[in-house]
């Protein structure tokens, strides 16, 4: 039973914010191959909420949120050191502050549940997200935080986008690179903020990397893949919260992350600027335009030696160039009024067919 | 007692089973591929919970591990379709995996022993309750014997494939001209990865198991270059900080899996630092003797070139350095200091002299460039 109560458009409109900011930035993850960052900033947050709440013994989230912001960035500055000045790749960096921050979390965790103070602190809430227990002051907290993104992102929509397309040449024009690529990485790590209570700090991940591929399957335009790639996040944080309350024990975030990975699954398939089904029928037509367009060349070549461009040739000739075509191809051609078949299995170019045959030939010598 | 060495045998056998494929995952650059799997084997264990209830029983474990071993191949198909990069392949598929996985639990779950604190955290601390009795003979915990013959299957397949390992992980190209083929030889490795991690996700839950896969593997790579050497010094780092960590979580009554992962991430700090190859103080240190070094050629150069000039005093004196050469008066009388314990200089108040050895250096210098 969908209950539209107060706390059901509480829930909704965290959400939706959380999914315009997870939106914008998954464009930018996705584009510039840091997807996997964000999941290390997302498990590196959970050290700074605990530490946050041992310092202040308060569980407001903005308290807790703040420590995880410093952690976050914490993390990302080690990840980037890691890489810069030591032998290991991105992925191992990733992999090792992603594991070990989270583990230290962990530690601090079991350490704060039994103290004696902690009365059920709820930080836990925060790995898989509790919508639940959204108070009005977080969805303010998420609005301010998505408005600041949307705000930095559409002022700096040339920068940003010249940086994730063409760094080197952004460079050459003076652009602050290692600025605005701190500056991204920084409002990625916000967007994980924004996120934490609805989504979790495991799943975070997902918000970061489906949106933003989903969108990519639809269109080459930077402007647009951004437009959907909120749209996709928004409309499966409503579909998650809907039908999580909906259905009773039903988790609010892994709901969301479900519904954008099945968008982003249905965009790989059915896409129509990159997505799988076409381009594979795309290929197909193209395969079968080459082998169609060979067979004309072919029996043009074998018609010039008999300097009639209009006789047939056994079945067979075909040999002498290879693979024999197959029979559909030329009942195709032969419907197609290029080629014409005397029996019992002799083919040659029709008048309109030598005519295709000569253009094709002329087209390829230029080339 | 008993139960604290019981505890700290199964730490040692996860460490150092994760360890030995972690240190190929690493070296391959799919570093993130233990993360995918160690998450999305949950969809495989919960899955297959509601339907054997034995979570202990070998065909359990190879089938939960074939949910990784297909993730793996389905971000591989994700990567060949070209849609996608590896890195959103992987960040693509498992979180959808897990995220249907902990709907599951809340769903049909809510009180059975999976409960979804303990599927990311594990408590190894539970796992010597559950006892392996022969004939009424207690022969230890489960957990152990069963993390004891992976580490076992791990050893035996890194020994017996070690060549076919390592060719395929250092030059793809070659070990298909051997007639090696890597395919086979990466989705065994993954295979291995997937087993171990549901056998150790018991113990330590989904997100650590990542760390001791990796981070032994990555400080190892940091101390030495050797692929022998790396597996050696990675499966002693993940024992080293098992056991150190189980200390610290005794001591501080926490999460012994979080305690281990956290002295991972010790002993990997201390390795970026101080690594006698790569560490970023070594090199900081080996950076300055060098710029030492070449300043104090530098300055048998500039002797030997006024020497005998009408300019010698003003130019071959200390207090030239500060002018000519733009170095502060500490750097300078560094370097002086370094030249004179060389013997390239000698120094009569503020003049400076080459000696005849400091002569053959600055020619030989010049003579290079």
């Amino acid at each position: 039973m969908l209950q539209l109560d107060y706390t059901f458009f509480l829930v909704l409109v965290g959400t939706l914010f959380m999914g315009l900011s997870s939106g914008i930035l998954s464009c930018y993850a996705v584009l510039r191959q840091q997807s996997l960052f964000g999941d290390a900033i997302a498990h590196a947050t959970l050290p700074g909420i605990c530490l946050a709440f041992i310092i202040t013994k308060e569980k407001a989230s903005w308290v807790l949120l703040t420590g995880a912001l410093i952690w976050g960035a914490l993390a990302m500055y080690l990840i980037q050191s890691l890489i810069d000045y030591s032998r290991l790749k991105a992925d191992a960096a990733i992999g090792v502050v992603l594991s070990v921050f989270f583990g230290f979390g962990v530690l601090l965790l079991t350490l704060i549940q039994k103290m004696p103070l902690a009365s059920q602190s709820g930080l836990e809430n925060y790995l898989f997200g509790y919508t639940a227990g959204l108070l009005i002051e977080d969805i303010y907290l998420m609005a301010g935080i998505s408005i600041v993104i949307l705000v930095v992102v559409l002022s700096l929509w040339k920068e940003f986008k010249l940086l994730t397309f063409d760094s080197t040449y952004a460079a050459t024009l003076g652009a602050p690179i290692k600025r605005l690529t701190q500056g991204l990485l920084a409002l990625l790590t916000l967007s994980i903020i924004a996120g934490l209570q609805s989504v979790g700090i495991i799943l975070m991940t997902a918000m970061l990397i489906a949106p933003g591929t989903a969108a990519r399957q639809w269109t080459h335009k930077f402007s647009v893949m951004m437009i959907l790639s909120i749209t996709f996040a928004m409309l499966s944080a409503c579909i998650g919260v809907t039908l999580s309350s909906m259905i009773d024990h039903l988790p609010t975030g892994p709901c969301i992350v479900v519904v954008v990975s099945c968008l982003a699954g249905l965009s790989l398939l059915l896409g129509t600027k990159k997505g799988i089904f076409l381009t594979y029928i795309r290929q197909q037509w193209q395969r079968r335009n080459i082998s169609k367009e060979s067979i004309l060349q072919q029996l043009f070549i074998l018609a010039n030696t008999h300097n009639d461009p209009r006789y047939p040739h056994e079945f067979d000739s075909f040999r002498l160039f290879g693979k024999r075509p197959t029979q559909q191809a030329l009942k195709k051609l032969r419907q197609e009024g290029l080629v014409y078949k005397s029996p019992p299995n002799r083919w040659g170019l029709s008048s309109k067919g030598h005519q295709k045959a000569l253009t094709l030939l002329k087209k390829q010598n230029t080339s | 007692m008993m139960v604290s060495l019981d505890i700290i045998i199964l730490a040692l056998l996860v460490a150092s089973a994760s360890a030995i494929p972690g240190v190929f995952l690493l070296l391959r650059k799919s570093a993130m591929l233990s993360d995918a799997i160690s998450h999305s084997i949950l969809l495989g264990i919960v899955l297959l919970f509601f339907w054997l209830k034995d979570i202990h029983s070998p065909f359990f474990i190879f089938a939960a591990a074939l949910t990784g071993v297909l993730t793996v191949y389905l971000i591989e198909v994700i990567i060949q379709s070209k849609q996608v990069k590896k890195d959103a392949a992987i960040g693509l598929v498992f979180p959808c995996f897990f995220a249907l996985a902990i709907i599951l639990i809340n769903l049909f779950a809510r009180n059975v022993h999976l409960d979804q604190d303990a599927v990311l955290l594990g408590e190894i601390a539970f796992a010597p309750f559950e006892r392996l009795e022969v004939f009424g003979r207690d022969l230890g915990p489960k957990a152990s014997w069963v993390m004891g013959m992976v580490l076992l299957l791990n050893t035996s397949f890194v020994g017996f494939f070690y060549k076919e390992l390592k060719i395929t992980t250092f030059d793809k190209n070659l070990a298909l001209i051997l007639g090696i083929t890597p395919g086979l030889i990466h989705y065994l490795l993954v295979t291995l990865v997937s087993i171990t991690a549901v056998v150790a996700f018991d113990s330590v839950g989904a997100v650590l198991l990542v760390a001791f896969m990796i981070t032994p593997a990555a400080t190892a790579t940091l101390l030495s270059r050797r692929l022998l050497n790396v597996l050696f010094i990675s499966i002693g780092v993940a024992c080293v900080s098992a056991i150190t960590g189980y200390s610290v979580a005794a001591l501080l009554d926490t999460s012994i899996a979080g305690a281990m992962a956290t002295m991972c991430g010790l002993f990997f700090l201390l390795a970026f630092f101080l690594s006698p190859t790569q560490g970023l103080i070594t090199r900081a240190r080996h950076q300055k003797q060098k710029k030492l070094e070449f300043s104090a050629k530098l300055l048998t150069i500039q002797l030997l070139h006024h020497e005998n000039q009408s300019e010698e005093k003003s130019e071959n004196n200390i207090n030239n350095l500060l002018d000519h050469m733009q170095w502060t008066e500490a750097f300078s009388n560094k370097v002086c200091k370094y030249c004179l314990e060389n013997q390239w200089i000698t120094q009569k108040k503020t003049a400076l002299f080459l000696t005849q050895l400091g002569r053959e250096i600055a020619k030989v210098v010049m003579k290079k460039t």
